[in-house]
């Protein structure tokens, strides 16, 4: 049909140069996260640290072994001639993936094994926030660089307005995400004194026979830690960040809004707020005149 | 664990009780959640005698002879409504009040929509409930009446009884925050930083659903499970599903707080504690606690969480007055208007020591004042009540408060 000899454009050689070119990207990706994540275990305490590197791995893995099939000759002859060596692609595919699908589901059972265990009692300074600075340090490094490119022409301004409401809202869910983070710590550690508790009572052989009564235990446990919490200089400013992160995102969200209204023959806020403002006042002349007749 | 013994089969078969017991506390649930329940709150009966923009003038229809000559005005705080004095007949501070012979009257400050976003403590203060005072005065043809004031509102209460002395003849506040540098309560804590700048400029009014959150952080185990928990494990008793229903109508009905209101509070009363150090500014005029000289009653309660000790307590010791009363229930926020056990001691303390200074005006203020300087001694400031024979601060000593005990 078509003769691709004489443009030089090897399909067979591009697909499988784009394989190795992005075989390498991950690679190099995968091992600067590694080490990212070996210099903050480094940093934080060695019970507390937690490490997200299977997950990483798990992905990374997958991504390999499929670039690595998918780069096999024979595979990518398959792809153009559409062989029967395709089935087997896909079930490597399926496999490796499937691999990693367990590999993630055994890091979650371990996890919530683990329940208890990671967390120290009555303890909430540097509660796992690296998660957090870690994705705000790639956010501000990485992401949040393109919504702050500057605007140009006509419709500038409205462009901006939009990028600052998407880039408040990531602000926004990060503060959020940490927030209920925090909250739910008190939970966690709860769990762990009470099953110290449960193994000394089991040691003097006390333990409760009511169900409820394990209830009620875990409950006062639990109202301990979050009076704990709240009264912590880091809840304080989780809360006080979520709630300047749940100001910032409403106000850009409003003025996003405001602009939409701007076609549509309805008074945006601004304007209410304006004239209530008017109104407040000459109420208060009024009221003010209204005494001194009075008098 | 070692060779410890687990009674593996008594909590099974506890367990097997409880899961019997829970089905058929389902089955009779559903029977007493679908049938009518009683469950409406402020049932008794009021007219709308004055009003202004959203705020209303309640007067309650008298139950009886009204023994007190002196009216009563309960100024309720903008946050969540005055219906929790009246949450239900025979637990209602309202008919007690009634029952005991009280001419009640209170505001009612509505919803506060985006258009009351501007108004100032001052519009509340020296606007709404002067207006509702002179109201009453004129009325019943009389230069001072009572004034009562719940949490904010008896911060409102205590701006206004410095401000115009003049028209107030007793005072009572209860769980009334005045001094707010204390780390006591969360609140406290958590006001001292927060940027109600940001936080007013972009919402306008403070929501009330972001306040209920807040409150409801205050203690999640308790508010946000054991409680709900609770009522799973009584939801077959009518009076109790009733009963816990009025309530958590009454907590969920939350204003939103006109916007300038709420800022001024934050930062010259959370931030910058001006109102017990006789600083704070409305109107132009400084409030200063010392021009308060009427008899002052205080209640606060000992396991406040919301508005603790630490901030109701020193208000006595900063006003002019010389007839002073602190009483301390062991009780939280709310327990001293919603239990029936605190409703027999709160509200017939009120009326008894209402009744006791309804006379003709005593020789009080700052003349008598001055009178009494020499005979007190250094924190004593008693003299009024004790000549009445009634337990003082100074007669009980520091920390000797009138104690009750409370089941919340």
């Amino acid at each position: 049909m078509s003769d691709t000899s004489g443009s030089g454009a090897d399909p067979l050689a591009m697909l499988n140069l784009w394989m190795k070119t992005s075989q390498r990207f991950w690679d190099s990706l995968s091992k600067g996260v590694q080490g990212a994540e070996e210099k903050e275990e480094e940093k934080a305490e060695s019970g507390r640290a937690r490490s997200r590197k299977p997950s990483w791995e798990g992905a990374f893995k997958a991504w390999q072994a499929m670039v690595a099939v998918m780069s096999k000759p024979e595979t990518l002859e398959a792809l153009t001639r559409g062989s029967e060596v395709l089935p087997d692609v896909f079930r490597q595919v399926v496999e490796s993936s499937w691999n990693s699908f367990f590999t993630l589901q055994q890091m979650w059972m371990e996890k919530s094994a683990k329940i208890g265990k990671t967390a120290e009692a009555y303890r909430f300074e540097n509660l796992d926030e690296d998660v957090f600075r870690l994705w705000n340090e790639l956010y501000e490094t990485e992401i949040r660089k393109y919504l702050k490119m500057p605007q140009v022409g006509l419709t500038r301004f409205y462009q901006e307005r939009v990028q600052e409401a998407t880039d408040r809202f990531a602000v926004f869910q990060s503060a959020m995400g940490e927030f209920v983070n925090t909250l739910m710590a008190p939970m966690e550690k709860s769990i762990a004194v009470i099953q110290e508790q449960l193994a000394a009572m089991a040691e003097e052989d006390n333990l409760p026979e009511d169900p409820q009564d394990y209830y009620r235990m875990w409950v006062k446990i639990l109202e301990g830690h979050y009076m704990v919490l709240f009264k912590s200089r880091e809840y304080t400013e989780v809360l006080h960040k979520t709630i300047d992160a749940t100001s910032e995102f409403v106000r850009a969200r409003k003025e996003v809004l405001a602009d939409m209204l701007q076609s549509l023959p309805v008074a945006s806020e601004k304007d209410l707020d304006e004239l209530a403002r008017e109104i407040y006042e000459i109420k208060k002349r009024l009221k003010a005149l209204e005494k001194m007749v009075k008098k | 664990m070692g060779g410890a013994k687990i009674p593996v089969d008594l909590i099974l078969s506890k367990l097997a009780e409880d899961a019997k017991q829970a089905h058929e506390r389902a089955r009779r649930a559903s029977d007493v959640l679908f049938e009518d329940l009683e469950t409406s709150i402020a049932t008794t009966p009021y007219d709308v005698v004055w009003r202004e923009d959203r705020v209303k003038l309640k007067h309650y229809r008298p139950r009886g002879e009204i023994t007190l000559k002196t009216p009563l005005l309960v100024v309720y705080a903008l946050i969540n409504r005055e219906t929790m004095l009246d949450l239900q007949p025979g637990r209602s501070v309202v008919q007690r009040f009634l029952d005991d012979g009280v001419d009640l009257y209170m505001i009612d400050w509505g919803y506060p929509s985006r258009k009351d976003r501007f108004l100032t403590i001052d519009d509340h203060v020296n606007g709404y409930i002067d207006g509702a005072v002179d109201y009453i005065r004129q009325e019943h043809g009389l230069d001072k009446i009572n004034l009562m004031g719940i949490c904010m509102g008896g911060a409102f209460c205590v701006m206004y009884s410095a401000l115009h002395p003049e028209k107030v003849k007793n005072l009572v506040t209860t769980v009334t925050p005045t001094n707010f540098d204390t780390d006591q309560g969360l609140l406290h804590i958590w006001m001292k930083e927060l940027d109600v700048d940001r936080m007013i400029d972009t919402f306008g009014n403070m929501p009330g659903d972001m306040m209920n959150f807040g409150f409801l952080l205050l203690n999640p185990a308790r508010l946000m499970i054991d409680k709900y928990v609770g009522f799973a494990q009584n939801m077959d008793k009518k009076d109790f599903v009733e009963n816990f229903v009025r309530m958590e109508k009454w907590i969920f009905d939350s204003p939103d707080v006109p916007g300038e209101t709420f800022r001024q509070f934050v930062k010259d009363c959370y931030q910058k504690n001006l109102l017990i150090q006789s600083k704070m500014k409305l109107g132009g005029k400084r409030v200063d606690l010392q021009k308060i000289t009427m008899p002052l009653l205080n209640f606060y309660g000992l396991y406040d969480h919301l508005v603790p000790p630490a901030a109701c307590e020193l208000l006595t010791s900063r006003v002019g007055s010389r007839d002073t009363e602190d009483i301390c229930l062991k009780t939280g926020h709310i327990g001293i208007y919603v239990s029936s056990r605190f409703q027999e001691q709160f509200a017939p303390k009120i009326v008894r020591w209402l009744k006791e200074r309804d006379g003709a005006e005593k020789a009080g203020g700052r003349a008598a004042r001055a009178k009494s300087t020499a005979q007190r001694g250094k924190g004593t400031r008693a003299k009024g009540a004790a000549q009445r024979g009634k337990a003082t601060k100074a007669q009980r000593g520091k920390g000797a408060k009138t104690a009750a005990k409370s089941s919340r």
